[in-house]
């Protein structure tokens, strides 16, 4: 495989994974806001969640081998477990880095969440929010591909509908915890 | 009284909900595969034709030296020659081969 072939392959599938990982944030806020649910009932809006995790672990366990073959990135095994060590973009990598290993934790914990407490697994669980977040910024701040107008462009329209998502789940748990809240207006 | 409410009585009109776009699992499925697969493709393709994007955040120092090749030597408006730290590379082919013995 050439150094060419190399670098293509770390860029697609560094992008494709972080498609996976906004597919599953959105579906998950999706799961209590009812965001989604123009497209399908809660089921298949799990199934999307479910999937799309499953998909993104392929992905970037590609990113990240062709990321240690590719000669100028001069990623090492040893990056993989302390971020911000290696040489080349070290601020930008390890934030990859880290919003790597944020989701091994949930995925781990998905996986336990029978020998967890609901409590436990939640808040485990709510530790993706952060991980987007380092892999969006990874992605601005190291991605070729997002420098670009047009995919810039998609990727902030992505944020921002997260963002808006992501408050109106906010505001549902809120609503949800709070019943007592609710006024109850007698009509005469 | 406002109108349409009958004392003491509440009349809650139900909104017929709406049926979702997909009602099949396996077809949503589908779609957030297919999504994801299609970004895998599109990037592949758009990878490809642009190997290097002289915008992107980083860029490798090694690409950036081939590029600008390095003075050696520059000459001052007193014309003094002046000697300065560095290999030009080039990008003529090697005409000699060193020996190993």
């Amino acid at each position: 495989m050439t150094t060419d072939q190399i670098w293509i392959i770390a860029r697609s599938s560094g992008t494709a994974a972080l498609v996976a990982l906004v597919l599953s944030i959105l579906s998950g806020m999706a799961l209590r806001s009812g965001a989604l649910a123009w497209l399908s009932h809660n089921r298949g809006v799990r199934a999307i969640h479910d999937l799309s995790s499953i998909l993104w672990l392929p992905l970037i366990v590609v990113h990240v081998i062709t990321l240690m073959l590719d000669p100028y990135a001069k990623v090492g095994v040893i990056d993989l477990f302390i971020p911000f060590l290696v040489s080349y973009g070290s601020f930008a990598v390890g934030l990859g880095t880290i919003s790597l290993q944020l989701i091994v934790i949930v995925l781990i914990a998905t996986w336990l969440r029978s020998k967890l407490s609901h409590e436990g697994w939640l808040s485990i669980h709510r530790l993706s929010y952060f991980a987007f977040v380092g892999a969006f910024a990874h992605g601005l701040l190291a991605g070729t591909d997002f420098a670009q107008p047009v995919l810039g462009a998609l990727a902030w329209l992505t944020a921002a509908v997260l963002l808006i998502v992501g408050f109106r789940r906010l505001t549902a748990s809120r609503t949800r915890q709070s019943p007592a809240r609710s006024k109850t207006v007698a009509i005469p | 009284m406002l109108p349409g409410i009958v004392r003491d009585e509440l009349i809650v009109v139900k909104q017929p909900k709406r049926s979702p776009l997909m009602t099949s699992v396996n077809a949503i499925r589908a779609l957030a595969a297919g999504i994801t697969m299609l970004s895998l493709a599109g990037m592949t393709v758009y990878a490809g034709d642009h190997l290097h994007n002289q915008s992107a955040p980083l860029q490798p120092a090694v690409a950036g030296a081939a590029a600008a090749p390095a003075k050696t030597t520059t000459t001052s408006t007193t014309g003094r020659l002046q000697l300065a730290r560095g290999v030009s590379t080039t990008t003529t082919r090697a005409v000699t081969t060193t020996h190993h013995s």
